[in-house]
This record gives structure tokens, sequence and C-alpha cells, in this order.
């Protein structure tokens, strides 16, 4: 009896949790709040998976497993078949996101012993701005993997040896790079001492798989179009050859680079809602040593926003090893002050500190309806569902779920293929994402005898392009 | 003397992490005015005022033409004259900036070790004092007057605290004279004393002396300083009206002004801003809030929303009465405690954690971005070697300070009637300046943006020659009698 008042407790906080944030993420959609590409994207991925395309990523012309060997989707493919909007990945982003909520608190109740404390530190996590911001930011796989993860973790420290093996198998089929992080558990056991097979294992399992994903499958997936990730180490090489070659002959480039004014800034406030030390208290943060360290290498600063989906695995282990550090703390807090009841005093504090971090995620601006925003709805809906458009970067997400849309973005990279599209909406408020809307733009398609324009209201245009649909032989740019 | 000294450990750590401190926050307040990339225009003033003040002509402003307590009256500034004799520059004033601080951290600490009997938790939530974002950013914005009052607020409180009255007068009149809102908070002590059940001295006297003192600086000392010319500060109190009694009567007449300008949403955030790195509600634990509600409202009323920026100076007094308050709340809190945990726990945990929340909020103040170079840097510096000493100058706000230090100094909004300020001057009075230095490339002062027009009106002026164009800088000198275009942009 005792036991079901904590898992209700447990599961109001996650409820309440999942409602929340779903609230706040469909509100930041629906008000143009921001970017809505990946919105669109992943929305059409299952789109053309019921029409015979599987896993289909339009934007780039190719299966979305050629950029990540994400078939870890495959578990949404029942519900959106049944409810297909953006909204319900939003909703189950938000609902998976809240379930990592549960192995989490089997954790912190596994370390502290502690119902209370175990509840405090998992609604930390749920806060802790690497995870609370993949709520409010676009849908992406690690925010489907970060629960099978966390649940890998607490059969590790449970000692239950099928069911690490098996949710770590799991969660290597989230993205390529969850292997590496996998492969880190063999590292944590032979620094605990484990038995041979959990050094031994966890290795075996996640190098070949991560070979096999990056050498194998994604290049099968991607047909022959080059890898985007490549282009994310230029300063070392364009290529994985030149990448660990120039790593090796000019170690001083890499270095500099580690140590640049945008690392150190990044490295900071990743650790801060932590108390910057707490996570290097225990080995336990090991596993997040791969992703970081790529984030960092990496020099595309896409990769060091904290609020994007590049620090999901990178902060659920940097917190895992904060809350094994916090336990030591607590331990020695007894021991210097004596009494007890540390568990629950840090734990809160953490749980302070985290929400003290908002600002790192959360932007009310972005949740504000815009001054035209009826405008923006009714650009929307001149356009009929079937046909191809062209729009603004927080428009994408709306006209999803058609055979062809495309961001504004087409007209600067390739605008023999911008010319394909029979609709385009063009909004002269944005100023937030190119392409910026200029006269010379405006004018480009108002003094265009090929368009005529159908909608003007409140600096928001709608064009329609003379002439009927397009034979589509223009490939979207690379 | 010696009673000052700390004599525990954590109090000797204290004064070398202080030290420190001061050093630390002096040497970035210095990098940032020398990378010419900041508004140095409030910096240029107070140097040329110390400087005028060194020369015999106490406190007057040059180019307000009055003597500049006439716009805030900081008589403390007397303090940094011993200093700025010894070294007549810009950096003397940051030093005494980053001193006084330091030193109010350090008072702050005997508050704290008074009040909880712990040293090691007091040093933790001094520092929280010290990194508490409106403290440690009134270091890198500039100098300001109200920075040199902390020391004495600190040691008012702490007069308080140990109940010696002549000594609280004494700290209360020198907290007054670090600028004209302050009595504001002093008068509070009153209502705190009549709270915790003082005796009656405690209550009128606070209250008394902040009145006449506050009715003095504004109706007699001010206005007579200022010569007839308009209060700038006015300006702030924006549509509620034209004097502090207008604008009293009217939030009378209409509360509700007042209430929904504080529900605002840009008000909510500045007050999550300044609670959150103090756990949000401790300060109000103890009736010690009382202390900073009369600047946090003005701030909350007034229209101008500099009043609400966490990174400039109109937060410094509010945000250590606020770190006064949550030290008192902590104390209540752990009294409350006390009864169903061991005293220890809360001792040991919570000021560590007050610390780490404190500093985990220098994104609130703290941009590396201010301390790297302007892509033109070679160019300023040229510019600065460029000009003469004692010649009256017009600067770009970036490099007022450097420039300060050789002469009269003057900015472009000063000749903007758009602005009414103390200092504003006939657009014509432009034209009678002996260099102007034009900055093209500058676009985030409103006030500072150089137009073709601006250009042109100097370019084709017959008393100016253009004597160095590089980058987009441009400087003038006047080579014949005063003129002014025929139209003036």
């Amino acid at each position: 009896m005792h036991l079901k008042r904590e898992h209700k407790q447990l599961a109001l906080m996650i409820g309440v949790y999942v409602l929340f944030f779903f609230w706040l993420a469909h509100r930041r959609f629906m008000v143009f709040g921001w970017d809505t590409g990946d919105f669109g994207n992943f929305h059409d991925m299952f789109w053309w998976t019921f029409r015979g395309k599987p896993f289909y990523f339009a934007s780039r012309g190719y299966s979305n497993f050629g950029l990540h060997t994400a078939f870890l989707w495959v578990q949404l493919l029942p519900i959106f078949w049944l409810f297909p909007s953006v909204t319900t990945l939003i909703l189950m982003q938000s609902l998976f996101l809240g379930l990592a909520g549960v192995p989490m608190y089997l954790i912190a109740r596994k370390i502290f012993e502690d119902h209370k404390a175990a509840i405090l530190l998992a609604l930390a996590f749920l806060l802790f701005p690497s995870i609370a911001s993949q709520n409010v930011c676009q849908i992406e796989e690690p925010s489907f993997i970060a629960v099978y993860l966390l649940f890998a973790f607490y059969f590790f420290m449970q000692q239950r040896f099928g069911l690490f093996m098996l949710f770590a198998t799991i969660s290597c089929l989230g993205r390529e790079n969850v292997p590496l992080a996998i492969a880190m558990f063999g590292v944590y056991a032979a620094l605990l001492r484990r038995p041979w097979k959990w050094i031994v294992c966890p290795l075996a399992l996640s190098v070949p798989y991560f070979l096999l994903a990056i050498f194998v499958l994604m290049p099968w997936f991607r047909g022959g179009h080059e890898w985007h990730a490549m282009g994310m180490f230029t300063y070392l090489g364009h290529t994985p050859h030149e990448i660990v070659g120039n790593t090796i002959m000019h170690p001083g480039l890499l270095i500099g680079h580690l140590f640049d004014e945008e690392n150190v800034r990044y490295a900071v406030l990743l650790v801060q809602p932590l108390a910057w030390l707490l996570p290097f208290l225990s080995p336990a943060s090991l596993m997040a040593l791969p992703d970081l360290a790529i984030n960092l290498v990496a020099d595309n600063n896409a990769l060091k926003v904290i609020a994007w989906h590049y620090n999901v695995i990178t902060g659920t282990f940097l917190f895992l090893g904060a809350i094994t550090g916090l336990k030591k703390l607590a331990a020695w807090c007894a021991r210097r002050f004596g009494g007890g009841g540390y568990g629950i005093t840090l734990a809160s504090c953490l749980l302070l500190l985290v929400l003290a971090h908002w600002y790192i995620w959360f932007v009310p601006s972005q949740y504000r309806k815009l001054p035209y925003h009826d405008s923006l709805v009714r650009a929307l809906q001149t356009v009929p569902p079937d046909k191809s458009v062209l729009v603004p970067a927080s428009l994408q997400g709306h006209v999803c779920g058609r055979e062809h849309w495309y961001t504004l973005n087409a007209f600067k990279h390739k605008p023999e293929f911008a010319a394909q599209f029979e609709y385009v909406i063009l909004d002269a408020n944005e100023r937030r994402f190119p392409p910026v809307v200029t006269q010379e733009f405006f004018d480009a398609l108002y003094k265009n005898p090929k368009y005529q324009l159908i909608f003007a209201e409140n600096n928001v245009f709608v064009f329609r392009r003379l002439g009927g649909e397009s034979d589509w032989k223009v490939v979207p740019p690379s | 003397m010696k009673r000052w000294l700390p004599h525990f450990t954590p109090g000797r750590v204290l004064a070398g992490i202080v030290t420190a401190y001061v050093l630390l926050f002096f040497w970035l307040a210095c990098l940032k005015l020398s990378a010419l990339t900041a508004n140095s225009g409030e910096l240029a003033e107070y140097n040329t005022v110390m400087a005028n003040t060194l020369h015999g002509k106490w406190f007057f402003s040059s180019s307000v033409g009055t003597n500049y307590l006439g716009a805030h009256l900081d008589f403390l500034l007397a303090i940094i004259l011993p200093f700025y004799f010894v070294a007549p520059c810009y950096q003397t004033m940051f030093f005494v900036q980053s001193l006084a601080i330091g030193v109010s951290g350090f008072a702050f600490f005997r508050i704290a070790q008074r009040t909880l009997g712990n040293d090691w938790s007091a040093g933790a939530l001094s520092m929280a004092y010290l990194l508490y974002p409106t403290v440690a950013t009134m270091q890198l914005d500039g100098f300001h007057g109200e920075t040199l009052a902390l020391p004495f607020l600190m040691l008012a409180i702490w007069a308080y605290e140990t109940e010696r009255f002549r000594l609280f007068l004494l700290f209360l009149v020198l907290t007054f004279a670090g600028q004209e809102n302050l009595p504001l908070t002093c008068l509070m002590f009153g209502p705190l004393a009549l709270w915790q059940r003082r005796k009656r001295r405690w209550v009128v006297a606070p209250v008394v002396l902040s009145l006449a003192y506050l009715a003095l600086a504004l109706c007699v000392i001010m206005p007579w300083l200022r010569a007839g010319k308009h209060y700038a500060a006015l300006n702030y109190l924006g549509d509620l009206g034209a004097t502090p009694g207008e604008a009293f009567a009217n939030l009378i007449r209409h509360p509700g002004i007042a209430v929904d300008r504080i529900l605002s949403s840009d008000r909510l955030l500045y007050l999550l801003l300044m609670f959150q790195p103090l756990m949000l509600l401790i300060p109000f634990l103890s009736p010690w809030f009382l202390l900073f509600m009369p600047n946090l409202l003005l701030n909350l009323i007034v229209q101008e929303p500099a009043f609400r920026t966490i990174p400039w100076h109109y937060n410094s007094t509010v945000g250590a009465c606020l770190c006064v308050a949550t030290l008192m709340g902590f104390q209540n809190l752990r009294g409350g405690w006390a009864g169903r945990w061991k005293q220890k726990v809360s001792l040991a945990v919570l000021p560590l954690a007050l610390l780490v929340l404190s500093a985990s909020s220098w994104p609130f103040w703290f941009t590396p971005e201010v301390f790297l170079r302007s892509p033109y840097y070679a160019t300023q510096r040229k510019v600065i070697d460029l000009l003469p000493k004692d010649k009256a100058v017009l600067a770009p706000l970036t490099l007022m300070a450097q420039v300060s230090n050789r002469g009269p100094v003057w900015e472009l909004a000063q000749f903007d009637p758009r602005f009414r300020n103390l200092d504003t001057q006939p657009r014509e009075r432009m034209y009678t300046l002996d260099y102007v230095v034009l900055d093209a490339n500058e676009r985030r002062f409103l006030q500072d943006i150089v137009t073709r027009e601006l250009v042109m009106s100097f370019y084709t002026n017959t008393a100016y020659r253009l004597i160095f164009q590089e980058n987009n800088m441009l400087v003038f000198q006047r080579v014949g009698n005063p003129r002014a275009p025929t139209s003036v942009p």
C-alpha cells in the first residue's frame, strides 16, 4: 500500500510534466514561435512511410536512416497511423521525455534509498536544461532514446545483465552515436571491477554496431549522397581519414579549438546547473564523454547549443554522474556534521539550481502570438492542401503533409528548384530567419509575370505561380 | 580596528578572496574599457568632474556647465579624491569602486557572522553577496557614485544589529551621501524597528533623518547646484507626472496604474531575475525585506526599462538589501527547521547552495564579448593619440573615457534635442568644438549614430578640416571661427 502511494506521486509528477510541456511546446508551434522545419520533416517522414516510401526524408531526397540510424522511430508508427499530425509527435516527444523520469526515479531511489529525494531528483532531471529544452524544441531522435539509456543504467546498477544488454541494444537503435556511450559502460564496469562480461559485452555490442552503422548502413540508405556530419569538423578535414590524420599530425589545431571561447562557455553552462563539480565526483559521467567530445571537437556551433538535441545523451549521463556525486557529498556532510536528511536537502538544492537555469531553454517571446498572427493563418489557408508551397522557416511545420514544400531558402540555394513550386508565402515581417524579404526579393515575384499576388495583408504575401504543376525534375538542394 | 580584523580561518580566507575579488573586478573593468567597445559616457563625466575638483572647481561638470551634484547628490565622491590625487585617471575610480564593494562584502560577513554564529556559513553567504548579479555588475558598468554608499549601508545594518545607535546614525548619514535616492532605503529602518519592537528612537530617528535629508536634497541643495537647469531624473517618471509629487498623487488616485505595471511581463521577468539567485522567497522570510521595497517599487513603477536591466547600475542598493534580507530570512528559516532537523544540516548546505545559485547567475550580467576589441581597434587608438590635450572634443561613446583624461569631452546626444537631459545643449553649439570624432561603424547606441548628413555638415563646413579618415572613423579639426551649417542635421 505504501509503495502504491509512492508510485502515484511519481505518476502524478510525470503526468503534470508531460501535459505542461506538451501545452508549452504546442503553443510555441501554433504561434509560429520558432523554426518548425523538423516538425515538418519528421511528420512527413511518417507520412511518406504510409505512402510506400519508408522513412523518406523529402528535404534530403533519401531515407532518414541515411542521416541517422534512428530505427527507434518505428515505435511511433502505430500512434501516427491512428493520429497523423504534428501535435501527435509533440505529445509523444513530451511523453517519452516524461517517462525518462521513471528510470531516473528508480536510479535515485537506489542511490539515496529515499523516496522524497528520488522524486526531487527525478524532477530535477526532467527540468535539467538539456532535457526540458527537448520538449519545446522541434521533434528529434534523442528525446526518444533517453528513457532506454536510463533503464540500461538502472539495470547496470542492479547488476541485471540480461535486461541491461536488452536496453543497451534498444538504445543503440536510437542513433548512430549512442553505441559510443554504451561502449563506455564497459570502461565504467572495469573501473567498478565488475566481472568480465560487464566489461566485454557492452564493447562487443557497441563497437561493431557503430562501425556497421557508420560504414555500411548509413551509406547504403544515403545512396551515394554525402554524409552531412562530415561538414562539422571542417578545420580538421572533410573525410574521416582527413579528420583523424590531422588530429594526429596537427594536435595544436584540435587543442586550440577545444579551448576557444565558445567551447569554454558551452562546457561551463552545461555543467553549471549541476554546480559545476558534481558530475566529476563520479565515474558515472564517463558515458557522457563521447558525445561531449564530439560536441567540443565539432566546429558547427549548433552542437554547442545546450537547448538543442545534441546534448540529450551528454546531459543525461552528466546528471547521473552528478546525483552519484551528490550521494558522496551527502555522506561527507553526515560524517563532517553528523545527523541525517542531507539527501533531501541536497536534492532540493539541486532542483532549485536546475530550475534557476530556465533561461537556457525558455525564451518567453517565442510563446507570444505575433502581432500579425491572424494574417499568417489566413495566408496558410489560401494555399490548397495538395499544392506545392515555399514558406518561411516558422511555417514549415504547418504546411507539411503534402508532397512538395520547402523553405524560402530554396530561392538562394537553388533557384531552379524554387521555381517548381506553385505557391510562395512571404513574410516581410520576419527577421529571425533567412532569407530576409527585401524589396528586391518581393519585386522578383511581384514584377514577375509568371507569378500572381493572391494575398497581401500586414506584410504577409502569397504568390501563385501561373502554369500549373511542375514535373519536379530538379531535386532539393543538398 | 583590531576587532575588525578577522580572527578565524574563514574570515581570513574571505579576506583573501575579497582581495582577489577586488583586483579581479578592477582588472576586468579596465579591460572592458580598454577594448574600446563599451559605452563610457558616464565614466567620462565622472572623470571630468574629479579632474575639475582636483583643480579647484568642486564637482564641476564641464559638459553641463554646473555642479555635477545638481544631477546626483553624490557627496561620497570625495572619498575618491585622495586616490585620484595620486593617480588622476578613470582607472582609479574603478579601483575605488571595486574596493568599496569588497569592503561592503566584508561588512556583510561581519553581519552574517554575528547573525548565524558560524563563520563558514557567513563566508559562503558573503561570497553569494559579492557575486549577486546586481552587486557584481556594478563594477563592469562604468563607475557610479551610488556604489560608494554600499560599505556605509552595510555598516549601518551592522550598527543596527549590534544596537549601537550613534554609529548607526553616523553610517546612515554617510549612506545618504551616496545618492539622493538612498534616504528612501534608510527610511525603512524605522518601520523595521517598529516591526522588531525596538525603542522609539530607533523608529523615529531614521524616518525623520531620511525625510529631512530627502527634502533638503531634492528641494534645496540640488536645485541650487543645478542653477535652474532641468532635473534629468524626472524624465524617468514618464507619463506618471512631471514631478515626484505629481507622480505620487497620480499613483494614489489611480492605483490600477501601479498594479498593471507591476504585473506586466517585463516586470515579472525582472522580479524573477532579481529573486531567483536568492532562492526566490527567502528574502521575504524576515522583516528585512522592508529595506529593499522602496527602490524595488520605484524600479517597477517607472516607465524607463533601464531600471529593470540587471547588468546596469540601477539595482545595486536593491541587490545589497535583498542579500541582507536573504541572510536574515535564512536565519529565520534555520530557526524554524531546528526543531525538526539537525540545525547543522541547514547550516552546512543552504549557504553553499545560495553561493552556487548566486555565482551561477553570471549569465545575467557577464558577457565575455564585451572584453573583445573592435575590428578597427587600431584605428580607434590612432584617433585617441591624435587628439591634443585641453581641447574641446566631440567623441563617440566608446572613446569618451579615454579622451576625458585630456580635456573637456562631449557626446552627440548632448546636442540632440530629442534628449531632454541636464547637459543637453543647442545643436549649433556642436559646431564650436575644437575636434569632432565620428565613428560611422557604431550602430548600437541610438544617440551615437552617425548619419551621412551629420558627416557632411562638418565636411562641407569651412570652419572644419578633415584630418583623419580610416575604417569609417573621421576626425575633423576646427580651423576657423565657429560656424553652424545653414541647415543643422
